[in-house]
């Protein structure tokens, strides 16, 4: 029977497992190199809107196990086909998942994405393209600084920072202690963004961000 | 339940609306540790390979990355930890 992973935890976080898991299955731990890996059994799906369901159920269970303790989640849908070929994998890799864990101890992630919503219409009386771009170029770098104001104004509940810019839009990633989420959101409530910026902030998140060590 | 204040948006991670569920959904097909990617989709008892769910129920951004893109093998190599 094929398994579906869920996530990686550290073995001395001694995570009490959700009873049931996608499809209503039993969730199973496997143990190598200090890590453990949550699984559970897994049929092939049928169409897309049971995908649909699985893929949220799977989500419920990785933000159960996100309240307990500090988890590395795989990518919906990870199959393989036995026990032995995920050890094989923790094996391999224990020793990044080892000090990712222990990096990202207590934490979680929350996102906060910026996006250029439509200039304001007064705006909108560019007499050529290189006036366009222009301020395109400046409504950009505003969207800039305010990825700045927002990372100094939530610095006293965050440990790291990353962010990545898109077109019109840039996301960024708070990796903030687990106890201080209220704090950090009720930073967010406070802020004055101009009228054609808009913020979404969501999580917690597991820390998928910042896995890797920042270059 | 999400709450606005001066165009910022404070989303809860809750399915409960259509935002709220394409955040989960980036999320658990877009974030986290990858071993291989594949998945069969068994349609009136027949069991498909289907190579392009993430396109379906992905993010647009990632979705755009994958158009044009070659056929993905079913089982892909071993990769390090990976993020979003």
């Amino acid at each position: 029977m094929p398994l579906l992973a869920y996530c990686i935890v550290k073995q001395e976080a001694a995570v009490t497992l959700p009873s049931s898991g996608v499809q209503q299955a039993k969730i199973q731990s496997v143990s190598e190199s200090g890590l453990v890996a949550l699984t559970s059994e897994y049929h092939p799906l049928e169409g897309a809107d049971v995908a649909k369901a699985s893929a949220l159920a799977f989500n419920e269970i990785l933000q159960e196990l996100l309240q307990r303790t500090t988890i590395i989640p795989f990518r919906f849908p990870t199959i393989v086909d036995s026990e032995s070929e995920l050890i094989a994998f923790l094996r391999e890799h224990s020793e990044e998942y080892r000090k990712a864990l222990d990096r990202l101890w207590d934490a979680v992630q929350i996102e906060i994405n910026l996006r250029l919503g439509d200039p304001p219409p007064e705006s909108n009386t560019e007499r050529s393209g290189t006036e366009y771009l222009t301020k395109r170029h400046m409504r950009r770098r505003r969207l800039v600084e305010i990825a700045s104001l927002f990372r100094e104004r939530s610095a006293s509940h965050s440990r790291e920072w990353r962010q990545r810019e898109g077109g019109n839009s840039i996301r960024c990633f708070a990796l903030v202690p687990r106890t201080e989420t209220t704090e950090f959101l009720e930073k967010m409530k406070g802020f004055q963004l101009p009228q054609d910026i808009y913020a979404r902030i969501t999580g917690p998140w597991p820390a998928t961000e910042f896995l890797k060590e920042k270059e | 339940m999400a709450e606005s204040f001066n165009n910022v948006l404070i989303a809860s991670n809750e399915p409960a609306d259509d935002v709220s569920l394409l955040d989960v959904l980036d999320h658990v097909l877009n974030a986290g540790v990858v071993i291989r990617g594949s998945l069969v989709i068994s349609i009136a008892g027949v069991d498909l390979i289907y190579l392009g769910l993430d396109v379906i129920l992905t993010s647009v951004e990632t979705a755009l990355k994958h158009v044009g893109a070659p056929p993905q093998p079913a089982k892909l190599p071993q990769n390090s930890p990976k993020a979003k």
